[in-house]
This record gives structure tokens, sequence and C-alpha cells, in this order.
């Protein structure tokens, strides 16, 4: 019984939807047939052209009724109505552009007198990065061990909220007007591999992963490589500020390999958090480049970064971990982090558009 | 061409990261481990004149015929060179050490006094080993094997070297019978002979003349020191006797038939050890045990007088071993003990107290990780830090750790 309802239920909408649909198309063939004729003072008052009635229609044929009536209102000489069908055929379909090959000038230019950019976007990003630590100062506590350490670059997870919005958008430079403003802030696990096998004296190898989480905060600005609005392709660059949340040395484990000491084992355990090991805040710089894809009403996009870390992140005065140093004997050494990020997310483009004041 | 750039960029990226080259950071504090794979203890320390430190170790392998590892580091405890005594007769066990200078207080090279032991005799020989500050073997020499009429075996403890023409190195020793564990050997008249002391000429090292002394059964501290006039020489550790067990400071003069004073500390009470003794103003500090349970200090004039006593205990109640003491600059005094942190004693931390010179303890820290770290000796260095050396078991092998430390006891 349930399921004959929903079926029924189902029918209904569709019917009513398609019902709409078919009903719109002949008024808009019938409205762009009056309209080519020149009876342009017939289309306000044709039946089914009005608000209440368009709102029922798909919503390509609502764009073509309130772009047929802003015509009318032009050529009627009514520029408050044509204003205002203007605004309902942009908040109809934000991403509306009326083609300039075939349009009439006057329509152009009242488009243009309307902000039919988005206010902002936001949107998800999320994705994977590889650290790999320049090493600028060798930090060892085996001795004979240094030198000889080896790293690895196992992948990582980054996810966070990016904010976008155009800050020249109105210049008539033609550098300024396609920057964008696009802070973005993001939870950033950041790791790499060390294993040497020459602690004490090449008697004991020592691995572990070295972990990090950041959040990461990136006043980022784009640089639109073109002005399409379906396929979209930016360079990025920006400062980086990381913020530490957590430092931890993963799965250390110290092992007596050589030698000749009987019972000689080794050391591992948990985790070992060495938070107090990093500064708070590490500056970086980011160089970025991706595109966005217009999927619907949101952006789709990918990016791929490089963002190079200006300082060390590990604090001189504090780099000292107990459980690290005396139970593993490791300690963490000055490098500059050089991460390799890709991400994948979407952007929401908010329109809110308005006439624009005349300068 | 991306492609290429593609390939470059990942090359660099994942070809960049790597040790060798990488310059070595000169940390003004720091930890460092030391091993050669065996069971390496930690014997003695000195700031070197070029103001890094050397380090004396003991390295046993399995198979029983260890050795003397000498390590120099420079100002940050990064590895200048190692060196390696062994002897294929027995096992070479260092005790201390002391530098040879020239007038400048530039080192010449450093004297090292220990033991060899023969497993398969069960016997031992006092040895003096000379090297260059670059650790090549200059010579060396063994004593005292067995020659005596008190039949004893001598284990070395301490080393000092005096400034006379001939830089003359004064040795301390404890004696053994046969057998090694079995106590001190008696002399004719049936009273215990527990203490060897000798003069070694420094340009021929032989033996200036001989000195054995007794009173009950020693387990001296590895230290030697001559008084100012190199006319006496002061060495101490524990006593036990009848009396119970004290701490025991020795004066001497130099081949005299008696001690000038071998007295016990403190008068009325018993239970202490000495493990470590410093020079402190114009006399001397020791540091040991109280029961096993405290650490105890005891301030002594040149003359043997007591001057003061201090006890430091834990909290937990668990043991506290004082391990070593040194004075600062600022007229106080280090003590480096060993602090137990389960009950079952199979982790034990580094602590260290500071005490001011009117005896009010300043700061202590305790250092250590899950397993046992026993300290063996603690020093000022001339900038102000600290140097703390000790033993460190790691998963079931011992290493040799060195720890500098600023003036607060602190590592960055």
């Amino acid at each position: 019984m349930r399921y004959s309802l929903v079926v029924v239920l189902v029918y209904l909408i569709g019917l009513k939807v398609a019902v709409g649909q078919q009903g719109g198309a002949q008024t808009i063939r019938l409205a762009q047939s009056i309209y080519e004729q020149g009876r342009l003072h017939e289309l306000p008052s044709l039946p089914g052209l009005k608000d209440s009635e368009i709102i029922k229609y798909s919503k390509s044929n609502q764009v073509d009724a309130y772009r047929l009536l802003t015509l009318a209102n032009i050529y009627l000489e009514e520029p408050e109505k044509a204003d205002e069908n203007m605004l309902k055929l942009l908040k109809t379909e934000h991403f509306y552009e009326p083609n300039e090959q075939v349009e009439p000038a006057e329509f152009i230019g009242l488009y243009k007198t309307f902000r039919t950019k988005p206010v902002f976007n936001i949107g998800v990003k999320f994705g994977a990065n590889a650290t790999m630590p320049l090493l600028t100062e060798l930090q060892y506590v085996s001795v004979g061990s240094e030198g000889k350490g080896k790293y690895s670059t196992p992948l990582s997870i980054q996810f966070g909220i990016v904010f976008e919005k155009a800050i020249f958008s109105n210049s008539k430079n033609k550098i300024l007007n396609r920057l964008t403003f696009a802070p973005e802030v993001l939870y950033a696990a950041r790791s790499f591999g060390y294993t040497n096998a020459a602690f004490a004296g090449g008697a004991a190898d020592f691995k572990a992963t070295i972990k990090q989480t950041w959040l990461d905060f990136n006043p980022m600005v784009q640089l639109k490589l073109n002005k399409s609005k379906t396929l979209q392709t930016y360079v990025a660059v920006g400062p980086g500020i990381s913020y530490i949340l957590k430092g931890s040395l993963s799965a250390p484990t110290y092992s007596w390999v050589g030698g000749s000491v009987n019972g000689a084992g080794s050391v591992n355990g948990s985790d070992v958090d060495n938070t107090k090991s990093y500064k708070k805040i590490v500056p970086s710089v980011i160089a970025a480049a991706g595109l966005k894809f217009k999927f619907g009403a949101i952006y789709l996009l990918a990016e791929g970064r490089v963002q190079y870390g200006l300082t060390s992140p590990v604090n001189s005065s504090s780099r000292t971990n107990n459980d690290s140093v005396l139970d593993y004997n490791y300690t963490l050494p000055d490098y500059k982090p050089l991460t390799l990020m890709a991400n994948i997310g979407f952007v929401y483009p908010y329109f809110n558009p308005i006439k624009l004041k005349r300068k | 061409m991306k492609g290429l750039i593609t390939a470059a960029t990942l090359i660099f990226f994942f070809g960049s990261c790597k040790e060798s080259g990488v310059q070595l950071s000169k940390p003004s504090t720091f930890v460092k481990y030391f091993s050669d794979g065996n069971q390496n203890e930690a014997i003695d320390i000195l700031e070197t004149s070029d103001k890094g430190y050397i380090i004396l170790s003991h390295s046993d392998s399995s198979k029983g015929v260890g050795g003397i590892n000498i390590t120099k580091t420079d100002l940050s405890g990064n590895r200048i060179w190692e060196k390696y005594i062994r002897s294929a007769s027995g096992d070479l066990v260092p005790s201390n050490f002391v530098a040879m200078k020239d007038i400048s207080g530039n080192d010449l090279g450093y004297v090292i006094v220990g033991t060899l032991k023969y497993p398969s005799l069960d016997s031992t020989e006092l040895f003096v080993w000379r090297i260059k500050n670059e650790g090549t073997s200059m010579d060396s020499r063994f004593y005292a094997r067995d020659s005596s009429s008190y039949k004893g075996y001598v284990i070395g403890k301490g080393v000092a070297q005096s400034g006379n023409s001939t830089n003359d190195i004064f040795v301390v020793g404890q004696l053994l019978k046969k057998g090694l564990l079995s106590g001190p050997p008696q002399d004719p008249n049936g009273n215990l002979i527990d203490m060897f002391f000798a003069q070694i000429n420094g340009t021929s090292l032989d033996t200036v003349f001989t000195r054995k002394y007794g009173g009950g059964t020693t387990n001296l501290a590895n230290r030697l020191y001559l008084d100012y006039s190199q006319s006496s020489a002061y060495w101490g550790g524990t006593r036990t006797d009848d009396q119970g067990i004290h701490m025991r400071f020795v004066k001497s003069g130099f081949n005299s038939q008696n001690p000038i004073f071998d007295l016990p500390y403190p008068i009325g009470d018993s239970g202490y050890t000495g493990n470590d003794f410093c020079a402190y103003g114009y006399g001397f500090a020791f540091i040991g045990n109280h029961t096993g349970q405290e650490i105890a200090v005891a301030k002594v004039s040149s003359e043997g007088n007591l001057l003061d006593t201090l006890k430091f205990h834990l909290k937990s109640g668990l043991p506290f071993v004082g391990n070593s003491i040194c004075s600062t600059l600022d007229g106080g005094l280090l003590i480096l003990g060993s602090a137990s942190v389960d009950i079952q004693g199979t982790n034990t931390d580094y602590y260290l107290i500071k005490v001011d010179a009117t005896r009010n303890k300043q700061w202590e820290i305790a250092q250590g990780g899950k397993y046992p770290d026993v300290g063996v000796r603690v020093l000022q260095s001339s900038d102000g830090g600290y140097i703390v050396l000790g033993t460190t078991t790691l998963a079931n092998v011992k290493t040799v750790f060195l720890m500098k430390t600023d003036s607060r006891g602190n590592i960055e």
C-alpha cells in the first residue's frame, strides 16, 4: 500500500513538472514569435508570462521568458521594468551570460549594469600530501649514526574550508580584475619516515614515523588564467601560517641487531607525544595551480601545490623530548618542510545580483 | 617538456633529503649515547683544554675480553675520535684518569689507572696507561702482580699527577685476596691490609714507592687528590669494620709508614657509604648513601674535620643512590644521584640536585627514560653548564650516556 502511494505521488509530481515544462515551452515559443513579429507591447500581457506562472516553468524556460520580457521592456522604453526583469533573470540563472553575437547591444548593455559575478565562493578541499624534510642542521643522539639516516615520504591527508572573493572585479586592469582573495583553513597532517641502521655504531637500528598535525591558515591569492565560467584555471600564491596541533614520534623502534651481547633486545612502545618540541607557529610560502569545473550550482576543483616552510618547525629551545631521546636515542633535526599537496573539492558560488550604481 | 620538469621536480623532491653532508649542530646542551655494540660502562670524564670532553669507558664483550674505550668529543658532544685499548691476556677495566698538561695548561695526554683482570686466574694487576692527546698509546705498566708477601691483588682506583720534575704519577688501589671476592689480605700480624698507594716515576714508569694500609674492608672511590704542597695525598670511599659501614677519608704522606689519618664518617651513626668525593673549598665533599634509601653528603676539612652533612630522599620513599659530586663556580655543590622510579628497581633516572654555598637546595631535576639510568660522574663545564656521565641500559645493553645541561639542569 505504502509502495503504491509513493509510486502515485512520484507520477503526479512528474506529470505536474512535465505539464509545466510543456506549457512553458509553448508559451515561450508563442512569445518568441510575437517578439520576432515586433508586437512587443503584447508580450507583458501575454497569458503565461506573469511571475506567478513563469516560476512554474523549467529553469531554461524561465530564463527565456524573463529575457523576452526584458527585451520588450527595453524597446518599449520601460527601463525600470527592464531592470526588474533582468534582475529576475539573473536570480533565476546565476551563470547566465548573453550571447554577444546575437543579443541586441541594448540588452548586453543592460546586463553589464548588474552584478553578475558571485559575491564570494565558499567550499571544501581535501587531499593528500607528501612532506620531505630539507635538513638544515643535523641533530643526533646516538653517536655514530650522524649522517646516516634515511627519509621516506608517506602520504598524509589534509582537509578544510576555503573562501574566495574577487577583490578587484570591477577594475579595468586586466591583471587586477582576475585576482581572487582565497583564504583557507586546513587541517593538515604531515609526516615523514626515518630509519637509521647506524645507531650504537651500527649495532642497532632505529625507525619511526615523525607525524604532525597542523591547522593551516593560508591567505592565498588566485590569478584566473581564463574568463570561462565553465572551466576556470588558475594559479595561486600566498603565505601560509601553520599552528601545531600535535606532534608525535609514531611507532618508534630501537633494535639491537649487531654486537655480541646476549639478551640484547629492542625498545618499542606507544607513540611519543613530542608536541612541545615544535614551534607553535611556522610560516611558509605556497604556490599552487588548479582548475574549477562547473557542475550544476557548484564548481568542482582540483589543484596541486608546493608549500615550503620558511623556518624549521622544531623549537630549538625545547627540542629534547625525554621519552624520544632517552628511550629511543632520537631527536628531531632542524629542517625546512617541503610539502607537495594535491587537493580536490568543490566551491559553492554565492550570487546576489543587484543593479550596480553608476559611478 | 612538462614531463621532464615534473620528473626533475620529483627527483629533486625525493632525492634532496639526506643526512650526509648536512652540517652537524653545535648545541650548548645535548644528550649523546656512545656504544660499540658491547656492554659499555661509563667510567670517567674530563673537560679537555680545548673545551671538549674526553670519556673513559669500559667495553665488556661477551667473550670476556673487554677493554678501554676512550672517546674525545667537541664541546657539543660531537665525536672527534674514539680509541680502543685491549689486552690479549685479560680484561682491562679502567677506573680513573687525569690529564697531563704543559705549563700553559694544554692537555698533552692522559694517564689512565685501572685493573687488568685475569678471569682464569682470579687475579688482578693495577695498570697505568698513558695516551697522547690524540688518543694514541704512549706507554703502560702493570704493578703489584701478587708480588708482595701479603699475597694481595690490587684493584686500581684513583690516579693523580704531581708537578715535580719528572711529573710523577700517584695511584691508589684496593687490595683483595686471591679469588677477588674474599676480602682483603692480612699482614703477618693478622691486620687487614685493604689499600694500596704508590708513586710512579713519570719518566720511566718505575715504582718510586709502594705502601699498603689497612684497617677494615674498603671500597674506594675512583679518585685521588694531592694537596697543594704536593706532599700528601687524599683518597676515600667506604669502610666496613666492626663499627659498621662508614664513609672513609684517608690522608697519607708520600712513602709514610702509616697514613696521616684514616677516618670514618659520621661518628656515632652507621650505614653510610662513600661513592665519590670532590675538592670543595679548602676541603672535600663526599657523596654516598645512608641505608641505601637516601643520599648522604659530608663536607670535611683537609684535616679531616667533619664540617656538615646533608641528606636527600625521594618523596616516594624509593631507593635514592648518590653517585657523584662536584663543586661549582658559585661555591655550591652539584649532586648526581640515581633515583628509583618503580619499586622493582627496573627503572632509575638520573637525578641532579644543586646546593648553594649555604647548604640550601636551589633546584633538582630528574632526567631519564624507562630503563635503568645510573649516574657515574658529574662536573661543571667552563661555560657554567653541567656535564653528566652515566650508564643507561637500553634493551639489556649498557650504553654510555653523556648529557650537558644548562646552569639549571635543563636540556634544550
